[in-house]
């Protein structure tokens, strides 16, 4: 008996339902789309005009750009709450945690109460320069959108840092600045390191979620920056336009595919080099 | 450190400052970890910190490496006081138990961390690396990674980490306590050998095997409680220890509660049980403690001996190990292997060399 121990033989049958009810459920009706969007040519249709392109441009940059402010974000409070204890760090970080639960378009709300048109900021700037024109309006435009998304996804990068620098041997710090290394050398030669498969899950989640995000676009409507997601919608609620929702669907799921193996082949590559 | 030049590195070895602790004090919180240590260290010196756990060793080590800021006294390194510096600014070499390679560069790149830290050429840093490896045996190893090593070889890595930046001092906090016996052996070796390569470099090494200690150290100093309760160079503290601690700490005692009469041709006359012994000069009268080591004690020597009754015997292969009873005091004898040792229930005699044996008090 060389093989292992592989359970009481329910392995299978156990596996096999929620298998079938996940295809039922969610493979099937996927399924049902493709043919939809592939039907009467619509990708060609739809991949050639100008808005689905630049919807996918915006669907990019902004998960791009959003996912790299969380990384460094989440880089910067993690080395400050892991490295430079503060009285009132743990409650810092939990209440950092807190944003993990709460939908993205109430995160949203809070902004546009903060630095929407009529929000608190503009309101005040607007009495102390004697103006009737909101000065600040960031918020709807491509920059609000991906500061929103920053503040509601950083914790999901933070979270694991957190975890992979509590790993690190205290003593491997102060060995390194013992033998003359400064803050930037340690944190750049131990501290990143030991924390990059972290980021790496972190940012690959962050950037699937934010390839996919709906609800702070929906909720912010910044004029013109439209994304995949947003264009599904228009297309199939408001056009009723089914084909061109079901291309743009798949060209969605297709970017979150790719990024997502993209990653997964960084990180592999990356766990080989430290293996080697 | 100018490397290995022999005499007069060895004649200014005797003179210089190696380490200098005055009057330290840390604190945790409340809680006083180290109180008014004060303790040289000479240049070129091997200096082992002993005591139990808890007692203030790793963070007398840690006060001088200036990861523990001392709430009063001073610090100094080679006559200069560092207390306020900061820790890469000391220029001090380290080796931990944990070892505490950089996971994620190979054993070279760990050996040239500090070099590269010191704006050392490139290709400098890497000869000098692989030169420390070899000092400490282990050059076949440049392009592996630690977790690719046996806890010896990280150990010995972690060593040539600690030299290549030529550190005034080494500190060795516990270095070889996670390595098995015959390991630990040859570490202990090897950092005696790499001392007489390097004469000038001044080593603290904090341990709590006390035959580490007194094969490797010139002197010794003993903790209890944050306090240093002795220090002194490691023969003498081992032969007349000052207190009982530091007796029964630095090797194994036998501690006979004797009536001291008087003293007689330089050595005090005492009283055990109904024998009258003679002990080690000192002065004073009254109930002191006789301190003899238990291979100090000859077995069926009448001279200068007392009766005791044979408790247990135990061959150790080298040595047999007598449990012996006098009054109502236990008493541990040790001898080489013996070829008729002495059946238990039987009555003997012991005696011992009154040179071989101080008096304390009983504190
Ligand atoms: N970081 C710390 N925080 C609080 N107390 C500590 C800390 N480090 C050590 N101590 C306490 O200080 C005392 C001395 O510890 P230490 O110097 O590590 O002893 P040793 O190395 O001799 O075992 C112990 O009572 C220990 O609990
Ligand atoms: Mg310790």
């Amino acid at each position: 008996m060389t093989r292992s121990w592989r359970g009481p033989g329910l392995g299978a049958p156990a596996l096999a339902l929620p298998a079938l009810g996940l295809l039922a459920s969610v493979v099937y009706p996927l399924a049902l789309t493709a043919p939809t969007a592939l039907g009467g040519g619509a990708p060609g249709r739809v991949f050639a005009t100008s808005w689905f392109q630049a919807a996918a441009l915006h669907t990019a940059t902004i998960a791009l750009a959003a996912t790299t402010g969380c990384i460094l974000l989440a880089l910067m409070l993690g080395l400050v709450f892991a490295f430079l204890p503060f009285p009132g760090a743990g409650l810092v970080s939990r209440a950092i945690d807190t944003v993990i639960a709460l939908p993205t378009f109430l995160v949203a709300l809070a902004f546009t109460f903060f630095y929407g048109s009529a929000g608190v900021v503009n309101e005040a700037l607007m009495a102390l320069l004697h103006t009737d024109i909101a000065p600040l309006a960031f918020l709807y435009t491509k920059w609000g959108v991906i500061m929103i998304e920053i503040t509601v996804y950083t914790p999901f990068v933070l979270r694991p840092l957190l975890a992979a620098f509590a790993q690190i041997d205290p003593a491997q710090l102060e060995m390194a600045s013992s033998l003359g290394a400064g803050p930037w050398r340690i944190v750049r030669g131990i501290i990143l390191p030991a924390a990059l498969p972290a980021l790496l899950a972190g940012g690959s989640l962050c950037l699937l979620l934010t390839v996919n995000e709906f609800g702070v676009l929906f909720f912010i409507g910044a004029r013109g920056v439209i994304t995949l997601p947003l264009l599904i919608y228009d297309k199939a609620i408001q056009e009723f336009d089914y084909p061109a929702a079901c291309a743009v669907a798949l060209a969605n799921v297709a970017l979150s595919l790719s990024l997502f193996a993209l990653y997964r082949a960084v990180l592999r590559r990356l766990a080989a080099d430290a293996d080697v | 450190m100018d490397g290995m030049d022999g005499p007069r590195a060895a004649a200014r070895a005797e003179t210089g400052a190696g380490i200098g602790f005055a009057g330290v004090t840390v604190a945790y919180g409340g809680a006083v970890a180290l109180a008014d240590f004060t303790l040289d260290v000479r240049r070129g010196e091997i200096l082992a910190l002993i005591g139990p756990s808890g007692s203030g060793k790793t963070t007398a080590l840690r006060a001088l490496a200036g990861f523990a800021l001392p709430v009063a006294g001073r610090v100094t390194i080679a006559g200069r006081d560092v207390t306020g510096l900061a820790p890469a600014a000391r220029g001090i070499g380290m080796v931990v138990q944990s070892y505490a390679l950089f996971p994620h560069m190979r054993v070279a790149e760990n050996v040239a961390f500090g070099l590269a830290a010191r704006g050392v050429a490139k290709a400098e840093q890497r000869a000098r690396a692989l030169a420390c490896l070899r000092l400490v045996g282990v050059e076949g190893l440049a392009e592996r990674l630690p977790r690719q090593l046996s806890g010896g070889q990280q150990q010995r890595v972690a060593i040539a980490r600690a030299l290549a930046i030529r550190p005034e001092v080494l500190l060795l906090d516990e270095p070889f306590s996670a390595l098995d016996a015959q390991i630990r052996r040859a570490m202990v070796e090897e950092v005696g050998r790499l001392h007489a390569a390097m004469p000038e470099l001044t080593i603290l090494h904090v341990t709590h095997d006390q035959t580490e200690a007194l094969s490797l150290a010139h002197r010794i100093g003993i903790l209890r409680g944050g306090r240093l309760e002795a220090a002194g160079e490691s023969r003498a503290l081992y032969q007349t220890p000052p207190t009982r601690f530091a007796a029964e700490f630095l090797g194994r005692a036998n501690l006979l509660p004797v009536e001291v009469l008087g003293v007689e041709n330089g050595a005090a006359m005492v009283r055990f049980g109904t024998a009258v012994l003679r002990a080690r000069g000192g002065a004073g009268r009254g109930r002191r403690l006789l301190c003899v080591r238990p291979h100090a004690l000859r077995l069926h020597q009448a001279e200068n001996g007392f009766a005791a009754r044979v408790d247990g015997v135990r061959w150790q292969g080298e040595t047999h190990a007598l449990d012996l009873v006098a009054g109502d005091t236990r008493v541990h004898l040790t001898s080489s292997a013996l070829r008729e040792p002495p059946r238990p229930g039987t009555m003997v005699t012991v005696g011992f060399d009154p040179a071989d044996a101080p008096l304390l008090d009983d504190a």
